[in-house]
């Protein structure tokens, strides 16, 4: 298949990208950067130059590249976790996450791509008996930071699952750890 | 490690998520919990996670301690937090999430 993936230089890109080229698939990265274009191209990724906040630049890419998929892995995290860090962040990345959807689906829709998969949330579920399968709700009454990102991830996704003719996936992952993430020795919280 | 850490963590290897990923290019539409297979408690995770990282043994603070140097968001990861089941991503995504690394042996 030919895959396009937004947000292809967070903790999951590297990874990402090499699993999809093992698969036989072909992979383009959105990239904003030159520096994010050559790192992808490093990866054996092709590159896509586009904004994703930029919704003209994200349909010309699409129409470009005509996936049979879109991925989108879109987070504006901070590299350090602090309280201070994720506090200043929170804006940029609520606004990346639900206007790169917004211009990721519009540009789906109008270009036919066939599949969207998107990042979501599986460590939000609204607290109950034992664990949450997936007709559980987020946690939409939890502390404030948490409640937000509850919010945001249930946009998310609903903006995807009511865009007609597309297959959608949400995948709601759990706390990433491993190589690249804040959990590994070298990453923050190992620090 | 804030109050008796009882909030349950869902972790999932970045390894582990990225094959889901690949995985998801051609399941039924709908939404997968991709996480690992055996949620933990904080007050075990936490531990294990400065143990495999060569780090001391993390601080005791009470939740109140915790509200006021961390804020509420912090306290409710530690003591509130819910674990998600991968029952249907391992049947429909073939997932085969490795056990946490950080826990040696594994618990299960």
């Amino acid at each position: 298949m030919r895959v396009i993936l937004a947000g292809p230089t967070g903790a999951i890109g590297r990874p990402l990208i090499r699993q999809l080229k093992d698969a036989g698939h072909a992979v383009f990265g959105l990239a904003r950067s030159p520096e994010s274009a050559r790192a992808l191209s490093d990866a054996g990724a092709g590159a896509v130059t586009a904004d994703v906040l930029n919704a003209a630049a994200v349909r010309a890419a699409i129409a470009r590249i005509r996936p049979d998929a879109v991925i989108n892995e879109l987070t504006a995290l901070p590299a350090h976790y602090t309280e201070a860090e994720m506090t200043a962040a929170a804006p940029r990345d609520h606004k990346v996450r639900t206007e790169g959807n917004a211009n990721l689906l519009a540009a789906i829709s109008e270009g036919g791509v066939r599949r969207y998969i998107l990042q979501s949330s599986g460590f939000w579920y609204a607290p109950g008996a034992g664990l949450a399968d997936e007709s559980e709700q987020f946690a939409f009454n939890a502390t404030p930071g948490i409640a937000a990102g509850t919010r945001t991830y249930a946009e998310l996704e609903s903006s995807a699952s009511g865009t007609p003719g597309i297959e959608f996936v949400a995948l709601r992952y759990g706390f990433f750890y491993g190589p690249g993430t804040w959990y590994c020795s070298e990453g923050d919280m190992g620090d | 490690m804030i109050g008796k850490g009882e909030g349950v963590w869902s972790w999932v290897h970045i390894e582990d998520a990225a094959a889901a990923t690949v995985a998801a290019l051609e399941c039924a539409p709908g939404a997968y919990n991709v996480v690992d297979s055996d949620p933990t408690p904080h007050h075990i995770c936490l531990p294990a996670f400065a143990r495999a990282v060569g780090a001391a043994e993390p601080p005791r603070l009470t939740k109140q301690q915790a509200l006021d140097s961390f804020g509420a968001d912090q306290v409710y990861y530690a003591t509130r937090l819910r674990g998600a089941s991968n029952g249907k991503a391992m049947r429909e995504l073939h997932f085969e999430p490795r056990p946490l690394e950080w826990l040696q042996p594994p618990r299960k």
